[in-house]
């Protein structure tokens, strides 16, 4: 029983020649004792995936373990031969990755993926292996399993599919789950079931989990340890209460600090002149066209907005709400079917290409994927200037203009002449602003725009946002799914689910008094919620 | 906050032109099909000076002559010189396969264009293109010629056509899926107009895979070429082609193989060239594949 299920002890693995550091990680000791949820926290590049995958083997070929052991139940992995790894993936050690839409093969039915882990594993008939399966995706609370068997993946939510995953690498009763942040792409409320179901699987087999993620809220909801690593080695390490609450490494303390608080700052009401509203948009997609004919999807259904000057108006929801949606009517990248968009006294809604062109420059829009966001052919200095120049600016003028914005952004204003593939994500998150104030715009739409940044950098971003948004009198839509994120930068929130707003108020109220049942579900869900022990920032 | 963060550490540029130069260094295949191909390019564009002879002149006297000091390659049938008649062939190739090739991907990336970004337009082209794809191309070049007569213009144009759609396919789909980019969508929201969004944003992405199908368009075009003439319904046949003398060797095939063996030679060297040096293209350009062949 004391014996750990797993043990590291100063893993070291190399990394190829030309890289950023020369090793991916160094020195790594680390325990999972049976019955124990030992997380692995850090930002990209932390190396928290490689130590992960070279525990099951599965580390990428130009990477090599260079020093130190991994025991599994005291049985050496570093030196094991390919078939002896092959047996023990699966029956004593498990994994659960991050994507459950491409983790799954799409044209197998999800019952006899699961039963491809026990037939390689176990001597089962099939006849009993059916019923195991079946009582595995019972166990994992999916919805009449015996039906549910020969169900393909595309025909599940994401949830599920994670369900299915979790019930796959748990059929054997492995002593190991690896689990590769396994909830970062579910929306809230199914995170926090995802996060039960693990807790609960864990203390009831007496396994021990070995999980990976950034988020610190997850980490609060379901570490019994943590490792804290940055560039490759570990910072800090120790019960979950001890590195939360007394966190003795400055990294630490500040990745703690960054995690948005779920307490929203006081905020003035915004008293400005309203700059944009919206009037019963509905966006239908579908159910037309010469050679198609769908059914159609109602995606936004009738939605009220006014964002005042001065103003961020946050729209919260999960994924398929809508939210975005909404976004890109408003910056008119689609056409709303019905409904007004009024931009001071003008409805924009149905405005055609040539009439719609001079208000494009009241509104910018920030997007999510800093990696898509920017042309990666074009320095980032045409993509600042681009839209100035579409509006008769000269070359010199909106240059300048590039330059300037640049250091306001926080970049060094000679990097214009840089490719987008030579910035950091949080750089280029910054360019897109820049990009975006580069038409001296009334509003601006942020799409996710801190959903795809580490913590550290979104605290950055999200505080450059807040900056600009007085400095240059702003109205800010800031569409989101996380509700730590809008706490901290929102006067007031709007709660879709659905294509409907469910609830709308001063973000205070709203965190305070939730009145609909799915923003209070929200708000319970949100990892981190319940201990309440942070306070605003 | 907001401190000017640290970019003097990044890493510098990299220049496109080396990239591809760095190809032939590191792959001799392509090396080897890019020289080829570079010396039947001087060939053609030097024939006249690298004949020595009229390719057209007919000398009755010294007809089917074997190789000889005077005849590199020895004369034809009605004793014209094989040697002048093949580098003059070169031109005919080398004008086809290149005016295929750009006429095709110019007329299909402007269709693909079109059909990608104008909605209601798409239905209508791309059932167009399915119908052109429908023929075969040899038959819709053979009836294009007999329609309007042989002539190299024609015989270009007839081997054009049925290459478009296949152009207007790859454009489309590099649209469709670019059109979805952010940096496409953030370009709409700076007002820039549709005609610019298209050559900075959407043309750019074109043109790596249409390099490739290009070079796989004129290796298919100097083979049609050279099956419309041998058919006799290709290039007229007073001009010098190497598919005029496939045709004209094949009748006098037991007497003097080599009249028909020397053009096939040149046309499978320089077809095989031009598909080596496209895929070798599409390893380096694809980046799907580049990484792959970049482990190896």
């Amino acid at each position: 029983m004391s014996e750990p299920v797993l043990s590291m002890r100063g893993l070291t693995v190399r990394l190829p020649e030309g890289a950023d550091r020369r090793y991916a990680v160094q020195g790594i000791d680390l325990d999972v004792n049976p019955g124990e949820i030992v997380c692995v926290v850090g930002e990209s590049g932390s190396g928290k995936s490689v130590s992960a995958f070279s525990v099951m083997g599965l580390m990428a070929k130009e990477l090599r373990a260079e020093a130190g052991s991994i025991r599994l139940q005291g049985e050496e992995l570093l030196g094991a031969t390919p078939q002896r790894l092959r047996t023990l993936r699966g029956d004593r050690m498990a994994m659960v990755f991050q994507e459950p839409a491409t983790a799954l093969n799409p044209v197998e039915t999800i019952g006899a993926q699961i039963d491809e882990v026990l037939a390689i594993h176990t001597a089962m008939p099939s006849a009993e292996r059916r019923a195991k399966v079946v009582e595995l995706m019972g166990a994992m609370h999916l919805p009449d399993p015996a039906k549910l068997y020969d169900t393909f993946p595309h025909q599940m939510s994401g949830g599920q599919r994670q369900r299915v995953m979790i019930a796959a690498a748990m059929a054997c009763d492995p002593a190991l789950l690896i689990a590769d942040e396994p909830t970062t792409a579910l929306d809230v409320t199914t995170q926090a079931q995802i996060l039960k179901l693990i807790r609960e699987l864990i203390a009831r087999r007496d396994a021990g989990a070995l999980f990976i993620t950034h988020d610190f809220g997850v980490v609060e909801e379901i570490a019994d340890r943590v490792v804290v690593m940055r560039g490759g080695v570990v910072v800090e390490s120790g019960t979950a209460a001890e590195v939360l609450q007394r966190p003795h490494d400055a990294y630490t303390r500040m990745l703690i600090d960054a995690v948005p608080s779920m307490t929203p700052p006081e905020r003035a009401a915004a008293k400005g002149p309203v700059a944009v509203e919206t009037i019963e948009l509905v966006k239908r997609y579908g159910g037309r066209g010469l050679f198609a004919r769908s059914a159609g999807l109602t995606a936004v259904k009738g939605v009220d907005l006014t964002i005042r000057r001065n103003e961020t108006l946050g729209v919260v929801g999960e994924s398929g709400s809508g939210k975005s949606t909404v976004a890109r009517c408003i910056v008119r990248l689609i056409d709303p079917t019905t409904g007004a968009v009024r931009l001071g006294g003008t409805d924009v809604a149905k405005l055609g290409r040539g009439a719609l062109r001079p208000y494009r420059r009241r509104i910018q829009i920030v997007f999510q994927d800093p990696y898509r966001s920017l042309n990666p052919r074009r320095t980032v200095g045409a993509s600042i200037t681009e839209g100035p120049r579409n509006f008769g600016v000269s070359r010199a003028d909106a240059e300048d203009k590039a330059r300037r914005l640049m250091s306001r952004v926080g970049l060094s204003p000679d990097a214009l002449d840089r490719y987008p593939h030579q910035f950091s994500g949080g750089q280029r998150q910054r360019i897109a602003i820049a990009r975006a104030l580069a038409m001296e715009p009334q509003i601006i739409v942020a799409d996710e725009a801190v959903s795809a940044l580490d913590v550290s950098v979104q605290k950055q971003v999200m505080e450059l946002l807040d900056e600009v948004k007085e400095e240059f009198d702003l109205a800010v839509l800031f569409i989101t799914h996380d509700l730590r994120v809008a706490a901290q930068i929102c006067d007031r929130i709007m709660v879709m689910q659905r294509g409907e707003v469910v609830e709308a108020g001063p973000t205070a109220e709203l965190f305070a008094a939730p009145k609909h049942p799915y923003t209070a579900a929200l708000l319970a869900a949100a990892p981190g919620a319940k201990s309440g022990a942070k306070t605003a920032a | 906050m907001s401190a000017a963060e640290d970019i003097a550490a990044l890493p510098p540029r990299v220049n496109r032109g080396v990239a591809v130069l760095g190809l032939l260094y590191r792959n001799p295949i392509a090396a080897l099909a890019a020289l080829t191909l570079a010396s039947i390019a001087f060939g053609a564009a030097f024939a006249p000076l690298l004949a020595v002879a009229d390719p057209t002149a007919l000398s009755p006297a010294t007809r089917l002559r074997p190789a000889s000091a005077d005849h590199m390659l020895g004369t034809d049938h009605l004793g014209r010189d094989v040697w002048s008649r093949m580098v003059y062939g070169a031109r005919i190739s080398v004008t086809v396969g290149a005016a295929a090739a750009v006429l095709a991907v110019a007329s299909g990336l402007l269709i693909g264009l079109f059909t990608g970004f104008i909605r209601w337009l798409d239905p209508v082209i791309m059932r167009i293109m399915d119908g052109l794809m429908a023929i075969p191309g040899v038959l819709l070049a053979i009836a294009l010629v007999s329609v309007s007569g042989a002539s190299l213009t024609t015989v270009i144009a007839a081997i054009t056509v049925p290459e478009v759609p296949r152009v207007v396919r790859l454009v489309r789909s590099v649209v469709l899926s670019v059109r979805e980019e952010p940096y496409v969508e953030a370009a709409v929201a700076v007002g820039t107009p549709l005609p610019l969004i298209l050559w900075r944003h959407v043309v750019p992405n074109c043109v790596p895979p249409l390099i490739v199908q290009a070079t796989y368009i004129a290796a298919s075009a100097m083979l049609t070429e050279a099956i419309l003439s041998f058919l006799g319904a290709g290039t007229p046949p007073q001009i010098p082609s190497w598919g005029n003398m496939v045709a004209e060797g094949r009748l006098l095939f037991q007497i003097a193989p080599m009249n028909l063996i020397w053009p096939g030679i040149a046309l499978a060297v320089t077809i095989l060239a031009v598909n080596l040096l496209g895929d070798a293209l599409r390893d380096r350009l694809d980046p799907k594949l580049a990484k792959r062949v970049g482990q190896r």
